[in-house]
């Protein structure tokens, strides 16, 4: 007997925009039908009391550009066919979980089978219900639209699906790529998933593996890991706590440099044993780019097109709990692996910085082993104390002006502040643990100028040999004593005098301009050059207690240099400069005539 | 006006002609913004600005320091660093090189949301002013037309214009439809907010509709606390505390939003409101205090109020008010928070006087494990028993604990005038220090120091040696110990600094004092280290025999084999690195680990280590694990450099025995060592043949050249069915020929 029935749900191009706009990707029909079988076989486990050994078949027909999916599960009775096979969006899986609370169960949204027509021209279904034995049902569609419902010959209990695939699909008939697929798919799925006969998950993730030695334990994670990692072998396999009822599974971290930037996390997450997508980087924290990780949790709530999960509370609550687990084991490798630990400060040191800054934990964990770019080469912040007396010196440009004289007679490291992390990284250190930063070029830097006093009738002298328009004169005491002043400008001062400047009315809007002064009116309005003047150095010595004509050449001699020892932030006037030292060079050799 | 067209030519100019890294970060700046990732903003970009100055790329500078400012200033509201580079980034970008720079445009917003932060409603005619005035140099094909917009509307949300805001958010949209509508979010989020305000919370809910399925980070969470928002007000409680973002995955911008979804959340008993969550609060207060965001500041402590008066906490919601005071000077419209807070108080009941018990310890007894419940009895027995340090120190923590360092730190101060306490200055020093107020702790010592012995000198040391100041720390316990020599921890302390400095004269003639008036016991071992280093054998030998360490020698070094253990110490770089070594004393062991080739070998050297081994104890192998990795001390210093050379070779296995022959007649001829690292797992494939692979160290002592040892391992070898190689020691030796011939050779085995 046949018939032809209307589907019960109002198809059309619904059954269109569902479906292509559901999937990303072609490949999720065969996991959706693999589910399907799989859920099929829980709930004869759940229904049926008859012992059986559940399994899936998966084969292909490259020829003939079909594919099929056989399980021996409950099958499905001609009501239960139309019910739930021919009905978008009302499976039984879920009304079986809400019954039995079973977390074995994957289905959730009855919009699996949906997939099948997404890349079948055709697709025929043969059935036997566990309930009805001697009856089978051959379903055939070609849409999803209409479809046919015959009673067919007797058959094993279970559902049989076969796809007579669209001529863009026709690739999925490929065994190795089934196979591929599927791999990864079911890796985690409790019963025996066949490709052409041959299992592809013969072995249950090492987590749920209760009677194995240590040793060969952990072999197990690093093989199961580099199922995963493509890309970058792990260096080591961190398990997540095995005890968890809520989240299971393993961390890795990667072999293969990183840039501070770079983001290879690598998430598969499997809920109810099926993987949903590896698109859930967000479950690991930012800062891990060099981490992978396989997780399995039941609680995380998939989409409908079950790629990709529900961003809610349980999801941050998740991540949470990965992001302490990553923690706990990366301190459990940098005590208990040093050699690996090792590695990974070399391959990762600029991701580590930045990982530091983002987590008070692990700042605690990687603030004595990751390195910063000093003028000395690539040093830990101790080394980098220790070589500078208990001062970190952080240079904010590339290097010039009177900073590189001053550290390289003192032979003290620079930190390169302008690269990637050091600044705030020195900045972290030295709030949490010990040390005194000193950022060239800022207001903290003046401590490398002890104020000098000498008396009054000699700072009067200095005063007057150094002044210039708009500049402070300070006498200070500094190291090394070879350099007699540094010239810095005051940028606070620099930026009132713009702002409040009518220039500044010329080119910004009068009410941004408004806004502007009340911030630049708070600034004490003082010099916008500050000379610093050391009294140590024999030169400066040797000008007070020379005398004229000797002292003006001397002066004139010196006074050039001034643009030289600037702060790199000065306009110096280097040519003006020159030529002044060599009228003053004439002149001093003129005398010797 | 697409405004980023610019930066998306120039990046791949950038990227073809080689500046990869710079390329880069003109994509991650932006993105680790949007994605709340600030650690990383602050980490790249005075690299990106760097980068720009040297390419002399002055618009590429603005982009940089513009979305520097997105990062501080929009999402983590720090108006402090924040106004100060917004106006030298105005200045900066109204320069003729820079004025025609899109991104010039939005320095505006920056600037703008400076001031809502500072004072959202004190500056809102400037607000709305500067907005109007940017908008009007642009046209609704700008993204910046979204972003100026917002500022508008969040000017007059500030100002309480809900149906205003509503009605300015619904005209911009129109305005940009002309131009295929508005992409950005800010204004239809403008719009969810003001619906939300206004009240017209079912409007508000399908506002969000608009904005849901943008994808930066940030946005989703500012979303997802703007739904919670609509649902909680719509008594959808549970599903508001589903999708309400955890606290420590939002920035500072959302603050506000959070804790009022959160208060509302207490309100129907869906959320716990517990004193955690009042010290939740406090920390975000503290953030925002240092960020200068005073205005959003005063808005937290009026939810901080009613939350407090919500559980009870009627002294706490006083705390609230009472700090409020200070921040209202600093705003323009103080009255607006002040109606707030009297609006609270005048229903909420007046607080109940504890009960004290009789004594002291009695309520320290009775104190439960809420510090804020115990807050107002631990406040009167402090005033009851004003010389009890214990009520002051256990008050100052419960007030820390609720999220008041500031009044602990009052109350110590109190407690330490009062009564000159060791227990109350060490809370109070230790305190101090934490937070890195140094000179603080400096000013707390003169005044009392005197009186408070080495305990004074103990922190003036520990504090000059956080601050890097080792000669400092050094000078204070010198002065102290002339005038009390008989203060042995004093001393110990002082030969521990000199020990770190590399002093050990010194402190060995200290510990000398200590371990003569000492029973035997760590002060012994201590001194066996620094008489070690200085070749004190004497004294090494006099303190093992105190300890009953048994040296079979007489006299001299010491070089007698004990066992292994595992020594840390730090590389070239300062790097941590652990190595198996031999025990060859008290306190010496020689390294029996080899570094990988490349770095510096430390194979062989004799390192002094500390003998305790508590320092790494939770490294420490259980004592049942009779496989387990020895036990770790911390390397002292490296006493002799062996300054061996490593040098990696590999090949074809030729059997144990040739291998066996090898290492002997390497060792034999010069100390050198081979040390295989592989095993039968290492197959190679030689025209397609598998056969085992032999991987090794050749390490050669430092009174050998590389030249000897090439020339005997080339003879040692010389009958191996398949001749092995090492290019990197060829080359070293400078065998030219024999490197390049190697080099073919591991091509061959595929090595």
């Amino acid at each position: 007997m046949s018939t032809v029935e209307r589907t019960r749900v109002d198809l059309g191009g619904l059954m269109q925009v569902l479906g292509e706009a559901l999937y990303s990707t072609p490949h999720v029909a065969i996991r959706e039908l693999v589910q399907n079988g799989h859920d099929s076989c829980e709930r004869r486990r759940h229904e049926d009391e008859a012992e059986f050994e559940p399994s899936i078949d998966v084969e292909c027909d490259a020829a003939a550009h079909t594919l099929t999916v056989r399980d021996n599960g409950a099958g499905l009775t001609d009501s239960e066919v139309r019910d739930y096979l021919a009905t978008v969006g009302t499976g039984y899986t879920r009304q079986l979980r809400e019954k039995t609370q079973d977390a074995g169960l994957i289905g959730y949204f009855g919009l699996g089978f949906l997939s099948a027509y997404v890349v079948a021209e055709r697709t025929q279904v043969w059935t036997c219900s566990y309930q009805t034995p001697d009856q089978a049902w051959h379903f055939a569609s070609r849409s999803g639209q209409n479809f046919t419902l015959t009673e067919a010959s007797a058959r094993p209990i279970g559902t049989e699906v076969k796809l007579h695939l669209k001529e863009q699909f026709h690739e999925l008939a490929d065994a190795s790529l089934l196979r591929e697929l599927l791999n990864r798919y079911c890796a985690l799925l409790p019963h025996t998933v066949r490709v052409g006969g041959e299992a592809i998950n013969p072995d249950p993730p090492p987590w749920r593996l209760s009677d194995v030695g240590a040793l060969r334990k952990r072999k197990l994670y690093m093989e199961f890991a580099e199922r995963f990692e493509t890309d970058y072998r792990p260096v080591t396999v961190m398990p997540l706590e095995e005890s968890d009822a809520e989240i299971r599974g393993a961390l890795w971290l990667q072999d293969g440099g990183s840039f501070a930037t770079s983001d290879n996390r690598n998430v598969s997450v499997f809920v109810r044993g099926m993987l949903i997508g590896k698109k859930e980087r967000e479950l690991l924290p930012k800062w891990a780019g060099f981490v992978g990780a396989v997780l399995e949790s039941d609680v995380l709530q998939p989409t409908a097109s079950r790629e990709t999960l529900q961003k809610d509370a349980t999801f941050d609550r998740v991540a949470e709990y990965v992001r302490e687990q990553l923690i706990d084991a990366m301190a459990r490798v940098a005590k208990h692996e040093s050699a690996a630990w090792r590695r990974v400060l070399l391959r990762h040191n600029e991701a580590l910085l930045g990982a530091a800054l983002s987590d008070a934990r692990l700042f605690d964990l990687l603030a004595d082993d990751v390195t910063v770019p000093t003028s000395q080469g690539d040093l830990t912040i101790g080394r980098v104390l220790e070589l500078s007396k208990g001062k970190i010196h952080v240079a904010q440009n590339e290097r010039g002006g009177f900073e590189e004289l001053l550290f390289g007679a003192l032979k003290v490291p620079v930190v390169h502040g302008v690269r990637f992390g050091a600044l705030p990284f020195c900045r972290e250190y030295v709030e949490r643990r010990r040390g005194q930063l000193v950022v060239l070029g800022t207001d903290n830097d003046r401590d490398l100028f002890r104020p000098a006093a000498l008396d009054d009738e000699a700072t009067g002298r200095i005063k007057e040999w150094f002044a210039a328009a708009d500049r402070e004169v300070v006498l200070s005491r500094f190291q090394p004593p070879d350099l007699p002043f540094v010239l810095i400008p005051d940028r606070e001062v620099e930026l009132k005098r713009k702002i409040e400047s009518d220039e500044a009315d010329r080119r910004i809007g009068s009410a941004l301009l408004g806004l502007a002064r009340i911030h630049t009116e708070k600034i004490h309005d003082g010099a916008v050059q500050k000379l610093y003047v050391n009294v140590d150095c024999p030169a400066i010595q040797a000008l007070l207690s020379a005398e004229e004509p000797r002292l003006s050449l001397a002066l004139r001699l010196l006074r050039p240099l001034e643009s030289l020892l600037a702060d790199t932030a000065v306009q110096a006037d280097i040519g003006g400069a020159l030529k002044d030292y060599g009228k003053a060079l004439c002149e001093v050799l003129k005398g010797i005539d | 006006m697409n405004i980023w067209d610019w930066v998306n030519r120039l990046q791949h100019e950038l990227a073809e002609a080689g500046h990869t890294r710079v390329a880069q970060l003109i994509d991650s700046v932006p993105s680790a913004t949007c994605d709340g990732n600030h650690s990383d903003v602050e980490a790249m970009v005075p690299e990106g600005v760097a980068a720009a100055r040297a390419l002399k790329q002055p618009w590429l500078e603005v982009f940089f320091r513009h979305w520097l400012m997105q990062s501080r200033v929009l999402h983590r509201y720090d108006a402090h660093y924040g106004t100060g580079q917004a106006v030298e980034l105005l200045e900066f970008a109204t320069r003729p090189e820079t004025r025609d720079c899109p991104q010039s445009v939005c320095v505006t917003q920056d600037l703008a949301a400076c001031y809502s932060i500072v004072d959202g409603e004190g500056f809102v005619p400037e607000r709305l002013a500067a907005a109007s005035e940017t908008l009007e140099r642009i046209d609704p094909s700008w993204a910046c037309w979204d972003c100026i917009s917002a500022e508008y509307a969040g000017a007059l949300i500030d100002d309480g214009q809900y149906e205003e805001a509503i009605a300015y958010c619904k005209k911009q949209q129109r305005l940009a439809q002309p131009h295929g509508g508005i992409r950005g979010s800010g204004v239809a989020a403008c719009l969810t907010d003001a619906l939300t305000d206004a009240g017209k919370y079912k409007e508000a809910l399908t506002s969000l509709n608009a904005w849901r399925d943008h994808d930066e980070e940030s946005t989703q969470r500012e979303w997802r606390v703007a739904r919670a928002r609509c649902l909680v007000m719509l008594n959808r409680a549970d599903e508001a505390a589903e999708v309400l973002p955890a606290l420590n995955t939002i920035d500072p911008e959302l603050y506000i939003d959070w804790v009022r979804v959160c208060a509302e959340l207490c309100k129907r008993e869906v959320m716990d409101n517990s004193w955690q969550l009042g010290a939740a609060l406090r920390k975000m207060q503290t953030k925002l205090t240092a960020h200068g965001a005073f205005g959003i500041v005063a808005h937290l402590h009026v939810y901080g109020a009613e939350l407090a008066l919500g559980r009870g906490q009627r002294h706490m919601a006083e705390r609230h008010r009472t700090a409020a005071d200070a921040v209202l000077e600093k705003l323009r419209r103080p009255e607006l928070f002040r109606s707030k807070f009297d609006a609270l108080f005048k229903t909420a009941p007046a607080a109940a006087l504890p009960e004290l018990a009789e004594t002291a310890q009695a309520v320290l007894d009775g104190l439960g494990d809420d510090p804020e419940a115990d807050l107002p009895v631990l406040s009167r027995a402090c005033e009851r028993w004003p010389e009890q340090a214990e009520v002051a120190t256990v008050l100052a923590r419960a007030l820390r604990a609720t999220g008041w360092p500031d009044a602990a730190e009052h109350e110590l101060r109190a407690a330490f005038e009062r009564s000159e306490s060791p227990e109350v200055l060490r809370e109070l020093a230790n305190s101090l220090m934490a937070q890195g107020r140094h000179d603080d702790l400096d000013a707390l010592l003169d005044r009392h120091g005197d009186g408070l012995g080495h305990l004074a000198a103990r922190f003036r040391a520990r504090s000059l040696k956080m601050r890097g100041d080792m000669e400092g720390a050094t000078q204070v316990l010198t002065e102290y110990v002339e005038k009390h020599d008989d203060d042995d921890s004093a001393l110990r302390e002082l030969a521990r600094i000199h020990r770190d400095e590399g002093r050990h004269d010194a402190a060995l003639e200290l510990l000398d004092v200590v371990v003569g008036r000492n029973e035997p016991g760590p002060d012994d071992w201590d001194r066996m280290i620094s008489a070690t280093i200085i070749g004190d054998w004497v004294k090494v030998r006099a303190s093992a025999e105190r300890v009953e360490y048994d040296i079979e020698s007489d006299e001299g070094p010491i070089d007698e084999p004990r066992g292994l253990i595992r020594v840390r110490g730090r590389d070239d770089r300062g790097a941590e690195v652990t190595d198996v070594a031999l025990a060859t004393g008290p306190v010496t062991a020689r390294v029996l680990s080899f570094a990988t080739p490349g770095e510096t070998e430390r194979y062989g050297d004799t390192v002094v280590f500390d003998p305790d081994p508590s320092v790494y104890a939770d490294e420490q192998p259980d004592d049942d694990d009779e496989d387990g990795a020895p036990v770790l001390f911390p390397t002292v210093t490296v006493l002799d450099h062996a300054r061996r050379k490593t040098y990696i070779f590999d090949g074809v296995h030729p059997g144990e025995e040739a291998v066996q022959a090898l290492r002997d007649g390497l060792f034999e001829a010069s100390g050198t060592i081979l040390s295989v690292r592989s095993d039968e797992s290492y197959q190679l494939f030689i025209d397609d043949e598998p056969s085992t692979g032999i991987y090794a160290y050749v390490s050669h002592p430092s009174d050998a050249t590389p030249a000897e040892v090439h020339k005997l391992l080339t003879d040692l070898t010389k009958d191996w069915p398949k001749p092995p190689t090492w290019p990197d020691l060829a080359k070293a030796a400078g065998d030219s020929a024999a490197e390049q011939r190697h080099h073919e050779l591991a091509e061959e085995y595929g090595l």
